[in-house]
């Protein structure tokens, strides 16, 4: 029965051909040593012995992390920056379920798979930089639910939002299993779990700033202002569509045998749809920038080197896109538009590197610099990550059709 | 105790709300130049017969 063990192909619940079916979905397709793999694998074995060592010898073995300085490139890049990066699958789904521009569809499914995964090994990095990663699940079984804290808001935002991209991704899964009741029972929760998680977004993208808002004395005046939570906000939108817009094009290009037609046919339009939304939104939040800055009365600042190095972030990584998106969407320029991304992209690691470990304790004599390893166990997360997606990818109908047995997505 | 002087431009706020009128000002023009080149779109592919 080789036809009952095909992907997609509907079938009745069988544990043994279930069984099956994963072993043989679970072994690897295609060639293996293709120039990705062979960077990529000594990266994460690398990244996989130093995590060893981190829970063997605890976190100040591989860490350049202090008393003074808990808070690093793991909590900087990987979290906060990270969280901005997987914003585009609520602004996605909130343009397609809520505002219906259907245009968006074949989108949905790949954005959202990229910010479950994003979800799922960023936030997931935080167990290697808790002290005592056991006692993560403290906040969600109330041994101390720390109510006090944004912390808690951000523990549970997370945990539910999780929950509910997974929701929203089920039907794929449901898919690719063949199984009709689950795809039927998953779909019908689409919308729930879509204003579910746009809920939790706008607020958790928001708390991630407000964790700052306490660090007043650490931050330099240049970048803590009390707005912090609502330009975490305003940014994560343009950060999560550049995101989009970047990864599409790669996905594009890499996986361009399973992109459906319609997803060919669309893709042009979609990125400078994107790219549109990308310029509005970097608009405003340039102006907010600087009406912020105007409101701090900081401006005598800007002549310091700090201040040097905040132009550097808000004019090059937020005029200069911003301005490039717009340039792109008057000419239909594709090529400029994933030039822009490229550089928003910038914009935002530097801005979310600038609050939470470069201008963070900027009065510090020994500044925390991260260490290689630190580096190098964040290149590892980020390469596992793609390692899961490409599965994920190829084997579930993510960007190409579902099967013919089901409902219209 | 500091003098206050109502014409000082930042003692009152002033530059704010020019930046803020500034803004919806720049705003409208932005966003009619951006959606002028989608419609300049829309009648090119109109004219060639693209229009679904």
């Amino acid at each position: 029965m080789t036809t009952s063990v095909q992907s997609g192909t509907p079938r009745e619940w069988d544990i043994r051909e279930f069984v099956k079916f994963v072993i043989k979905e679970a072994k690897p397709r295609g060639k293996f040593l293709t120039p990705f793999n062979m960077i990529s694998i000594p990266i994460i074995l690398v990244g996989a012995i130093l995590v060893v060592i981190r829970f063997v010898f605890g976190i100040g073995s591989i860490t350049n992390l202090s008393q003074s300085t808990p808070w690093g490139i793991w909590i900087g890049f990987d979290v906060v920056t990270g969280v901005a990066f997987a914003g585009g699958a609520y602004v996605v789904t909130f343009l397609v379920y809520i505002l219906g521009a259907k245009q968006y569809h074949s989108i949905v499914r790949v954005t959202v798979l990229n910010g479950f995964l994003a979800y799922m090994f960023y936030a997931g990095a935080l167990m290697l930089d808790l002290g005592r990663p056991w006692k993560i699940i403290n906040p969600i079984i109330g041994n101390s639910f720390g109510v006090s804290s944004v912390l808690f808001l951000v523990a549970w935002h997370f945990l539910l939002y999780m929950a509910a991209e997974f929701i929203e991704f089920s039907p794929a899964i449901a898919e690719w299993l063949g199984w009709p009741r689950l795809r039927k029972i998953v779909g019908g929760l689409t919308i729930a779990s879509v204003i579910f998680g746009i809920t939790l977004s706008t607020l958790h993208q928001s708390g991630l700033g407000a964790l700052f808002l306490m660090a007043k004395s650490k931050i330099h005046p240049l970048w803590f202002t009390e707005f912090i939570p609502v330009l975490f906000f305003i940014s994560s939108i343009f950060a999560g569509l550049s995101m989009v817009i970047f990864e599409g094009s790669i996905s594009h290009k890499v996986f361009r045998s399973r992109v459906s037609h319609e997803g060919h046919a669309d893709h042009d339009a979609i990125l400078l749809g994107l790219a549109k939304i990308c310029a509005g939104v970097m608009f405003v939040y340039f102006f907010l920038k600087v009406l912020v800055l105007v409101h701090s009365q900081q401006t005598h600042l800007l002549a310091t080197a700090w201040g040097v190095w905040f132009m550097v972030e808000v004019l090059g990584f937020v005029l200069v896109p911003g301005y490039l998106f717009f340039r792109a969407v008057r000419a239909g320029d594709v090529g400029l538009v994933k030039v822009a991304s490229a550089l928003a992209l910038v914009g935002i690691i530097l801005n979310r590197l600038n609050i939470s470990v470069i201008a963070y304790e900027w009065y510090a004599a020994n500044p925390y610099i991260p260490s290689w390893m630190e580096i190098e166990v964040t290149a590892a997360v980020i390469c596992v990550e793609i390692w899961a997606f490409r599965w994920v990818v190829t084997r579930m109908p993510v960007l190409s059709d579902p099967p013919s047995w089901a409902p219209e997505r | 105790m500091d003098e206050f002087s109502y014409t000082n431009i930042f003692a009152t706020k002033g530059i704010e709300y020019l930046i803020v009128i500034a803004y919806f000002i720049l705003f409208v023009f932005f966003t009619r130049a951006l959606d002028a080149s989608t419609k300049d779109d829309h009648k090119s592919a109109g004219r060639n017969g693209h229009v679904e």
